[in-house]
C-alpha cells in the first residue's frame, strides 16, 4: 500500500463536510442554496487513480464531473495519427461540468500522471438530484453560461488577430 | 346480468348499476335480515305496553317473566340481526369497490396515450383510491339502509295507528313539514359551503404566495401590507363560516325541534284521553316509545339522502373523467391473432395533433419483409410520430399504414402486439425481478402460455448477450447473497474461486479491495461486522436482531461502547435527516446512507427530540434506533459523518473482547470469518474477495467483474451465477439500474420476442459507444432477412449499412435510397452528415 492511499484512509475526518467546502469554492456549485449543496455534496464519491490509469478515455460517454484533490491529471487526444498533450490538471480544478447537463462523448482523455484522488459527481446522481431543487437550473446555466463566455473571452483576447490564426475555431460561446 | 354489462363502457354506467350487478343471493339474504330485524325491533314496543297493561297491572309475576324473555329475546335478535345487516353491507360495498376499480382501471389502461398528454398521475390514483371509496360504501348500503329504514318508520307507524289512529294522525303530521323545510335550509348550506370552500382555496393561495415572497417581504419590511391582504380573506372566510354554521345547527335544530313537538302533542292529546279514560296506560307508554323511536330511522334516511347525494357527485366525476373510448379493440373475438409478414406499406400518411399542427405530411414508403430502414433527421421533423403510428400508438388521420397488407388502424391491439416490437427512447421498466422485466414482452404473445412457447433460459441468456446486458446481470448476481444451505455445492465451488483469485489477480486489484483482516478496522463494512467479524445461524445472533439482543447489549456496555455509538448514531441520524429530510425516497439517494428511505420519518421525528433532550434521556426505542444507524454505518460508504478515532479502537479492543465472550458463553454459534469458510451474510463477490471493494466506481467496478468473470468462466459458474442474477429486483420503475441498463433491458426483452416487425426509437442512445455499434453489428447481422427494421437513428455514422436510410424534414420523407446513394447525391443526408456546406 503506498502513501497516497494512507492519505484518504482511515476515514477520521468528515468527508461530507469536506466535500461542501469545496464545491462551495467550485464556479458551477458556488452560487447554490444551502438545502441543494447538501444533498450534491452527500452524493459526491471520492475516488483515486493511480499513476497511469485513465480518469476518462476518448469516445467514452461516461457522464462524470471530476474536481481534482490532488495530482495531477494529463488532458490528451489521439486524432488518428497520433497522440497530442493539451495540458495537466491539479487541484482544484472541475472538469465536465458539461457531461453532467447532457450526455456526450468524451474527446479527450485524462491520465492521471500521478496518483490521482477526485471528486467525482455523474449526471445521474446530478440531474436527479437538481430536479429536486427546480428553482436553482436558472443558476447553474448561469454559471456555465458566463464561464463559457470567459473562457472566449479570454481565448479572444490571447490572439490578437483571431482571424488570422483561429477564424474557424472562434465562436463556441455563440453555440 | 353481469354479461349484458360486459360490452357497455364502464364510464356510461350509472351507479345503481352497481347495486343492481351484485350478488342477489346477498341481497335477498340482506332483505330477509332486516325484515327480522324491523319485526324485532317492534316487538319490545308491544311487551312494553303488556308488561304494564297486563302483568304490572294486574300483578301477574309469571306474565312479567314471559314478557321480559320476549322482550331479551327480541333486543338479542335485533342486535345480532343488525349485525348481520352490516357485516352483509360491508361485504356488498367492498366488492362493488373492487369491481369498480378493477373495471375503471382495465379501462383506462386501454385508453389511447394521447389521453395522458393531459392527465395527472395524481388526479388517476385519487378517482381510483380516494374517489371511488364513497360510491363502494353506497353500493352497500343503496339497498339496506333506506329499506331498513322506511320498514321501520313503516312498521313504527303502523303500530301507531294500531294503536289509536287520531293520536297518530297527530304525532306524525310534523314530518310533511320537516320534508319542507329541511331541503331548504339544506340548500342554503350548500350554497355557504360552496363559498366557504371558495374561500378557503383563495386562503391558501395567499398563505402559499407569502411563504415563497418571504425573503421579499423581509427586505421590504412590508409586513402590514401582508397582514392586510391576509386579513382581509379571513374576515370574509369568518363571516362565511358563520353563516354556513348558523345554517348547519338552523337544519339540526329545526328537524330536532319539531321531532321533539311530537311528544308535546301526544302528551298533551293522550293525556286528556289517558285522563278520561279513552286510553290505557300502558298503550300511552308504548305510544311514546314507538314515537320517540320513529326519530333515528328518519335520521339515518335523512344521512342517506346526503350520503347517496355525495357519492353521486363524484362517481359521476370520475366517470366523466374517464369517459373516453379505446382507439383500438383489445383483442379480436372471432379469430386469434394475425401472424403477418413484416413488410410494411405507407401511403400518403398524414398525422396532426389536436390544435391542428402537422407533425407527418403525406408520408409515403414501402419495406419488404426483412429489410432495414433507418430514419434520420432534424428533431421535430416527425421521425418519432412515424414510430408510433406504425405502432398504432398514434391514431392516425389521413393515409394508409399497412403491415403484413393489413391496415393498422383497424387491427386489434393483440394483432399489432404478436407482430410488431417497439423500443422506445426511454423505455419503462417495472418493479420485479430481470427476469420478469426480460420476459416482460414476450408475456402477451399467446404461445407463452402453451408448453413449449416459453423462452428458454438459453434464449433468454442469448438474449441478455445480444444486447449487452449480460455482464450487468452477471454482476447483480455477484452482488447476490445465498443461503447456505440451499447452495452447498455452489459454496465450495465459490471457496474455490477465491483461493484462485487470491493466486491470478491479488496484485493486480489489491488496491481496489478491503480485505477482511481480524487485526484491522475494516472501513468499507459495517460497524456491526467490525465488533462481530463473523457470521451465525442463529436467529437471535443474526445482523437483523444483534441490536435487540440481551446478551449482545450487555456485551457492548461492558466493552464501553453504548454509549460511544449511540452517539455516533444520533450523529448519523441528524446528518441523513438534514441532507435527505425533504427528498423523495428514491433509491440513488439513499444509496449511501445507513438509514433506508422507509425509516426516514422515524428518524426526522427522532431528530426533533435530539433536539431538545440528551442520549440518557431517550425512550428505549429511541435508543434502539440510533444504535441500529450506528451499527449499520460503514465510513467507507457514508460520508455524513467522521469515524471517531476514540471509537475505532474501541472497536478493535471490543472485536477481541466479543469472540473471547462468545467462545466461552456460545461455544461455536458465530463462525468467524476465515479464508476457507463461506460467509452467508456476505454477497459471492465478496465472498471470492474475501474482502469488500472500496470503489463503487464503474471504472474500479469493471477491473473486477472481469477478474471475476474470468475465474467464473473457468470454474463454469456463469451460467449459474447469471440465473441467480436474474432474480435482482430492479426497484419502483426501474430505479436501481443506470438509464444504459435500462435501456439495454428494453432491448434484451424485445430481442427476446423476435417479433417480425422490430421499431428501434432512438433505442441505444443512452449506450455506450461500444455497446452501440455491438447492438447495430447484430442488427446487420443476425436480424437482416429475419425481421423488418425501423430504426429512428440519433446518431448518423450506425446508418451506413441499412438497406435504406429516409431523411425527414418537416414532416415528410426528404429523400430516401441507400446512404451511398443518397450521399452522392449531396442531397439532405449529405448535409446533416457533413454541415451546410
Amino acid at each position: 500500500m503506498n502513501s497516497s492511499m494512507e492519505e484518504h484512509e482511515p476515514f477520521h475526518s468528515c468527508e461530507y463536510k469536506e466535500n461542501l467546502e469545496i464545491l462551495r469554492e467550485t464556479y458551477l456549485f458556488s452560487k447554490l442554496p444551502l438545502e441543494a449543496l447538501k444533498v450534491f455534496a452527500y452524493l459526491c464519491t471520492k475516488e483515486i487513480f493511480r499513476a497511469g490509469d485513465f480518469l476518462f478515455h476518448q469516445g467514452e460517454e461516461d457522464g462524470e464531473a471530476l474536481i481534482i484533490l490532488s495530482g495531477t491529471a494529463r488532458l490528451i487526444r489521439d486524432n488518428g495519427q497520433g497522440e497530442y498533450t493539451f495540458r495537466d490538471y491539479s487541484a482544484p480544478d472541475f472538469i465536465g461540468a458539461l457531461s453532467l447537463l447532457g450526455k456526450s462523448r468524451r474527446l479527450f482523455s485524462l491520465k492521471a500522471v500521478t496518483d490521482t484522488s477526485c471528486l467525482v459527481l455523474d449526471r445521474e446522481k446530478f440531474s436527479r438530484a437538481l430536479q429536486q431543487f427546480p428553482a436553482t437550473v436558472p443558476d447553474v446555466l448561469q454559471a456555465l453560461t458566463e464561464r463559457i463566455h470567459a473562457w472566449e473571452e479570454k481565448l479572444l483576447a490571447q490572439h490578437a488577430d483571431p482571424a488570422r490564426e483561429g477564424k474557424a475555431v472562434v465562436g463556441i460561446s455563440l453555440v | 346480468m353481469k354479461n349484458s354489462q360486459k360490452s357497455q363502457p364502464v364510464t356510461e354506467r350509472s351507479l345503481f348499476s352497481w347495486v343492481r350487478s351484485s350478488s342477489w343471493k346477498l341481497q335477498i339474504a340482506l332483505l330477509l335480515i332486516i325484515i327480522v330485524t324491523v319485526f324485532a325491533r317492534v316487538i319490545p314496543l308491544e311487551m312494553q305496553k303488556k308488561i304494564i297493561n297486563e302483568s304490572i297491572f294486574l300483578k301477574k309475576t309469571d306474565l312479567l317473566v314471559i314478557y321480559c324473555g320476549i322482550y331479551l329475546a327480541a333486543v338479542l335478535v335485533s342486535t345480532v340481526f343488525k349485525y348481520l345487516t352490516n357485516v352483509v353491507q360491508t361485504i356488498l360495498g367492498q366488492r362493488a369497490l373492487a369491481e369498480m376499480r378493477g373495471a375503471v382501471y382495465h379501462h383506462i389502461l386501454t385508453l389511447p396515450v394521447n389521453f395522458y398528454r393531459r392527465t395527472q398521475p395524481g388526479m388517476v390514483v385519487s378517482a381510483l383510491v380516494t374517489e371511488l371509496a364513497a360510491a363502494g360504501d353506497f353500493v352497500g348500503m343503496a339497498i339496506a339502509v333506506p329499506v331498513t329504514n322506511i320498514l321501520t318508520l313503516l312498521a313504527f307507524g303502523g303500530y301507531l295507528f294500531w294503536l289509536h289512529p287520531v293520536l297518530a294522525a297527530v304525532s306524525l303530521s310534523i314530518y310533511p313539514i320537516v320534508l319542507i323545510l329541511v331541503p331548504r335550509l339544506q340548500a342554503r348550506t350548500n350554497r355557504a359551503n360552496k363559498e366557504r370552500v371558495d374561500i378557503t382555496r383563495h386562503l391558501s393561495d395567499k398563505i402559499g404566495e407569502s411563504i415563497s415572497g418571504i425573503h421579499e417581504i423581509h427586505t421590504n419590511g412590508t409586513y402590514t401590507i401582508e397582514n392586510r391582504k391576509y386579513d382581509a380573506i379571513v374576515e370574509k372566510l369568518k363571516k362565511i363560516r358563520i353563516v354556513w354554521n348558523l345554517y348547519r345547527f338552523g337544519v339540526k335544530t329545526t328537524n330536532n325541534f319539531l321531532n321533539a313537538l311530537s311528544p308535546f302533542l301526544i302528551f298533551i292529546i293522550g293525556g286528556y284521553l289517558a285522563i278520561n279514560g279513552q286510553l290505557a296506560l300502558g298503550a300511552l307508554v308504548a305510544f311514546l316509545s314507538a314515537q320517540e323511536k320513529l326519530y333515528d330511522p328518519w335520521k339515518e334516511l335523512l344521512d342517506f339522502y346526503q350520503a347517496y347525494q355525495d357519492a353521486a357527485v363524484r362517481y359521476r366525476r370520475v366517470m366523466e373523467y374517464f369517459d373516453a373510448a379505446p382507439e383500438h379493440v383489445v383483442a379480436p373475438e372471432d379469430r386469434p391473432p394475425y401472424e403477418l409478414d413484416g413488410s410494411i406499406e405507407v401511403q400518403d400518411l398524414s398525422f396532426y395533433t389536436d390544435s391542428g399542427i402537422r407533425l407527418l405530411d403525406r408520408v409515403s414508403f414501402s419495406l419488404a419483409p426483412g429489410k432495414h430502414m433507418a430514419v434520420v433527421g432534424f428533431s421535430g421533423s416527425g421521425k418519432s410520430t412515424l414510430a408510433l403510428c406504425l405502432n398504432q400508438l398514434y391514431r392516425y388521420q389521413s393515409g394508409q399504414v399497412m403491415i403484413g397488407g393489413r391496415e393498422v388502424s383497424a387491427l386489434t391491439k393483440k394483432d399489432v402486439v404478436q407482430n410488431v416490437g417497439t423500443v422506445s427512447q426511454s423505455p419503462f421498466i417495472f418493479e420485479g425481478t430481470i427476469e420478469e422485466n426480460l420476459l416482460y414482452s414476450c408475456s402477451a404473445l399467446d404461445a407463452f402460455t402453451e408448453p413449449e412457447g416459453a423462452p428458454t433460459l438459453d434464449d433468454m441468456i442469448a438474449a441478455l448477450q445480444q444486447a449487452g446486458i449480460f455482464v450487468d446481470v452477471l454482476r447483480f448476481g455477484l452482488d447476490m447473497h445465498l443461503a447456505q444451505r440451499d447452495h452447498a455445492d455452489l459454496v465450495d465451488r465459490i471457496i474455490h474461486i477465491r483461493e484462485a483469485f487470491r493466486d491470478q489477480f491479488g496484485e493486480h486489484v489489491h488496491d481496489l479491495i478491503e480485505f477482511f483482516d481480524e487485526k484491522a478496522y475494516l472501513y468499507h463494512s459495517s460497524v456491526l461486522d467490525n465488533i462481530v467479524f463473523g457470521a451465525t445461524d442463529h436467529p437471535e445472533f443474526s445482523v437483523a436482531n444483534l441490536s435487540r439482543n440481551e446478551y449482545f447489549l450487555a456485551f457492548l456496555d461492558k466493552a464501553d461502547l453504548t454509549r460511544p455509538l449511540l452517539s455516533l448514531g444520533a450523529e448519523v441520524a441528524k446528518q441523513v435527516v438534514d441532507i435527505l429530510g425533504n427528498l423523495p425516497h428514491d433509491a440513488i439517494f439513499f444509496e449511501q446512507s445507513p438509514i433506508l428511505p422507509d425509516e426516514l420519518e422515524a428518524y426526522t421525528l427522532l431528530a426533533e427530540r435530539l433536539k431538545r433532550r440528551r442520549l440518557h434521556q431517550l425512550s428505549d426505542e429511541d435508543r434502539q434506533r440510533l444504535l441500529d444507524a450506528a451499527l449499520r454505518f460503514s465510513p467507507g460508504k457514508h460520508k455524513m459523518v467522521a469515524l471517531p478515532s476514540i471509537l475505532e479502537s474501541l472497536i478493535l479492543e471490543g472485536r477481541a473482547l466479543f469472540r473471547e465472550k462468545v467462545d466461552e458463553d456460545y461455544p461455536g454459534i458465530v463462525s468467524f470469518y476465515d479464508a476457507a469458510d463461506y460467509i452467508p451474510s456476505e454477497t459471492i463477490l465478496n465472498n471470492i474477495l474475501f474482502g469488500k471493494m472500496k470503489s463503487q466506481h464503474p471504472k474500479a467496478q469493471e477491473k473486477i467483474t472481469q477478474s471475476a468473470i474470468q475465474l467464473l468462466i473457468q470454474a463454469d459458474l456463469l451460467e449459474t451465477i447469471l440465473k441467480i442474477g436474474m432474480q435482482f429486483r430492479v426497484g419502483s420503475k426501474g430505479d436501481r439500474l443506470s438509464g444504459g441498463q435500462r435501456q439495454k433491458l428494453a432491448i434484451a426483452r424485445v430481442f427476446l420476442k423476435a417479433p417480425k416487425i422490430l421499431i428501434m426509437d432512438e433505442a441505444t442512445s443512452a449506450l455506450d459507444n461500444k455497446s452501440q455499434s455491438r447492438i447495430q453489428n447484430l442488427l446487420e447481422h443476425h436480424w437482416k432477412g429475419r425481421s423488418t427494421v425501423i430504426s429512428i437513428a440519433h446518431r448518423l455514422d450506425i446508418i451506413k449499412n441499412y438497406d435504406y436510410v429516409a431523411v425527414m424534414k418537416s414532416g415528410k420523407i426528404g429523400e430516401l435510397g441507400s446512404y451511398d446513394e443518397l450521399i452522392q447525391k449531396k442531397g439532405l443526408l449529405y448535409e446533416l452528415v457533413h454541415g451546410r456546406a
